[in-house]
């Protein structure tokens, strides 16, 4: 299977943030699955704008770790959510949950020393 | 540069606060909306970078807080945002967006946009910067203008612009305009008027006009005559005017008494003199401009023209007659004429010419500094309702009272020098004369008219007789002065005071052949002739009038009271 992060982006962001490189993933694997959470909870109360916000924000974050198939199904779901289609919501939260996860698995292998 | 970093998300927080803060950046982080303002109207960042979603009130709104709040000052915002669409783009300039920052971050665009911004900012502090300090000076200068307008209006309106008779209209361009006007009475009590228009607008226009005003002032209050005036004017203006710079100017002695005018215009449109059936009489420049020629050959050459009572004369700057209406003609002297042919009405020609002017232009701005003075002629008992000559002498209590002046003028001399201002003067250092500072002028001037005119050059007062006669003995008057070549005029002028009171004594004796004067045969005291008012205007001012010899000889006395006051 393909890595969910660009290797190469995460070469180019571990040189640019030298020692806050560890920080700025940390920072991503605490806060994502908060914000996962929070859209999971928006889209059980159907608060369409709360959902959206929350899968921009991910989106935002995803895109400068790397993890470009994590943007472009987070991309889906702030669309759904601006669209109020729930059913195509409901269907992409697991698929962005698996994602997340994934990527997540990728991070935490990044942080190990020597790699 | 101090920068604002809203965004809710922690990582891209985290990610452009790193890189700014490498870059010497000094970074404020907001994580909502109301954060964002608040760290705003707190930190006053000079840059704010803004996630247009954000939770709490979002960038949009945050954006327009900001930019309500500095009002002049440039603070540029920079939306975070991965938006795709127009819509959402167009939305956040709106907003007061300056420019977007796209994710994933490039830290080479993030660099160069700042760098840019830094840059606009500098230019929009320095642009704002100079234009406080255009205001500052702007100020000040209409602060400064303020107050040489008032001492410019405190010398050129000292005088009696303002008496019944006088109508007139200055339309200034600005604070300042190269129009001047002033009136003034003489010891006489005559009215002098002076309308000039100098070259150009604004400070360097109305300098001038200061000299110009005191001189005239100055000297039309101590007796002298029109070409004395101008002669001084014109050197003065000569001697300080910048090559290029110089008044043209008309002007303008009434003389209620005898009904007459002298007139001069160097430069200024024609003069009219409107009689009351709207009869027009112009007077076209003959001569330059003041100020253009050196004093030793300015020659002032005036014209005397009867003028009734009723009658009025009307001075304009060329601003009149250029005065364009909306299809580019200029108002021009036909229009002019017209108007001042329907004028003689109670209201005066000038409001007329306004209204007609007015109707011309239209809408369409002025082109030039456009002033007009209408003077109207006034019988004598009219003249009580004017402004008197103001005395410049203040009271001294060592007067002198005894005293005794031979003066005499010969030849020469006679043709081209003015000793009555000087006499006049010598005489008002008597206390006691002061109050008839205008009868005594009047007395020095009719004698002495009648000295140099019908004794020292033999003129025949017959000639005034009619009106076309005026021009003609004024004429006969300035080519016999100008070819005298012997003669002598003598003014013996005695003040005598005791306990019982005091005389001045004004003898003035010509070398002519004398003139008749026994019981005015020739003139009648009822006759509205204009020759005879010389010897009934003296008769009248004087307490004794006595003719002496063949006339040639001829002496007045006034006499005074004693107050307490005059024995200190």
């Amino acid at each position: 299977m393909a890595p969910m992060v660009d290797p190469a982006h995460l070469t180019d962001l571990r040189e640019l943030m030298a020692e806050d490189f560890i920080l700025l993933l940390e920072t991503y694997l605490n806060d994502g699955p908060r914000q996962l959470a929070a859209m999971r909870s928006a889209f059980t109360e159907r608060h369409a704008q709360s959902l959206r916000s929350q899968a921009h924000s991910l989106k935002g974050a995803s895109s400068n770790i790397g993890a470009t198939l994590l943007v472009s199904r987070l991309q889906q779901l702030e669309d759904s959510a601006l669209r109020e289609d729930w059913s195509a919501a409901g269907a992409l939260l697991p698929e962005v949950t698996a994602d997340f996860e994934q990527v997540c698995l990728e991070l935490t292998e990044a942080l190990k020393p020597g790699v | 540069m101090k920068i604002l970093v809203a965004e809710d998300n922690a990582t891209d927080r985290l990610m452009l606060t790193t890189l700014l803060r490498r870059d010497g950046h000094d970074v404020d982080q907001a994580t909502d909306g109301y954060e964002a303002v608040t760290l705003f109207q707190k930190g006053r960042p000079q840059l704010v970078l803004l996630d247009a979603l954000m939770p709490g009130i979002d960038g949009l709104e945050v954006a327009r807080r900001i930019k309500t709040d500095v009002r002049e000052d440039f603070v540029p915002v920079i939306f975070l945002t991965s938006l795709q669409g127009a819509d959402e783009l167009a939305r956040c300039l709106a907003a007061g967006g300056d420019d977007f920052l796209s994710k994933p971050y490039n830290p080479v665009i993030l660099r160069a946009k700042i760098s840019a911004f830094e840059r606009m900012r500098q230019m929009h502090a320095t642009a704002q910067e100079q234009r406080d300090e255009i205001r500052g000076h702007h100020e000040r200068l209409l602060r400064e203008q303020d107050a040489a307008r008032q001492i410019f209006d405190r010398i050129a309106h000292n005088g009696c612009v303002d008496a019944p008779n006088i109508d007139y209209l200055i339309s200034p361009k600005a604070i300042f305009n190269g129009d001047l006007l002033l009136a003034s009475r003489s010891p006489a009590g005559h009215m002098v008027i002076f309308l000039g228009d100098f070259t150009g607008h604004g400070l360097p226009a109305s300098i001038g006009g200061i000299p110009l005003a005191e001189i005239f002032y100055s000297m039309v209050r101590k007796g002298f005559g029109m070409r004395d005036v101008l002669r001084e004017i014109n050197a003065k203006l000569n001697e300080i005017l910048p090559v290029g710079f110089f008044c043209c100017g008309a002007m303008a002695r009434l003389d209620f008494y005898k009904a007459q005018v002298e007139l001069w215009n160097g430069g200024l449109p024609d003069l009219y003199q409107i009689a009351g059936d709207g009869t027009l009489h112009s007077l076209a420049s003959h001569h330059l401009p003041l100020g253009l020629e050196p004093a030793a050959r300015f020659e002032p050459e005036t014209q005397i023209r009867p003028m009734a009572p009723g009658d009025r004369l009307l001075m304009c700057t060329d601003g009149v007659l250029e005065a364009r209406n909306d299809r580019d003609e200029m108002f021009g002297s036909d229009r002019l004429e017209d108007a001042l042919r329907m004028g003689g009405s109670a209201t005066g020609t000038l409001s007329l010419v306004r209204q007609v002017l007015a109707r011309h232009t239209g809408e369409t701005a002025l082109d030039d500094d456009l002033s007009m003075v209408e003077v109207r002629m006034l019988s004598p008992s009219e003249i009580t309702s004017l402004p008197q000559a103001q005395s410049s002498l203040v009271p001294a209590q060592t007067a002198p009272r005894d005293w005794r002046l031979d003066y005499r003028l010969a030849n020469e001399t006679l043709s081209t020098f003015n000793p009555l201002p000087l006499l006049h003067q010598v005489l008002l250092e008597v206390p006691e004369l002061r109050p008839r500072s205008g009868d005594i002028f009047n007395i020095l001037s009719e004698l002495y008219a009648n000295a140099l005119d019908h004794g020292v050059l033999g003129l025949p007062s017959s000639v005034k007789k009619s009106s076309a006669g005026f021009a003609e003995y004024y004429r006969r008057r300035s080519e016999a002065l100008a070819e005298l070549r012997s003669g002598e005029i003598r003014f013996r002028l005695e003040s005598q005071f005791g306990s019982w009171g005091g005389r001045l004594t004004i003898r003035v004796t010509d070398s002519g052949s004398g003139f008749a004067h026994g019981g005015h045969q020739d003139c009648p005291a009822d006759a509205a002739t204009l020759h005879g008012r010389g010897i009934l205007l003296l008769e009248r001012l004087c307490d004794e009038l006595h003719f002496h010899g063949a006339g040639n000889d001829v002496e007045a006395i006034l006499r005074w009271e004693v107050t307490d006051g005059a024995h200190g």
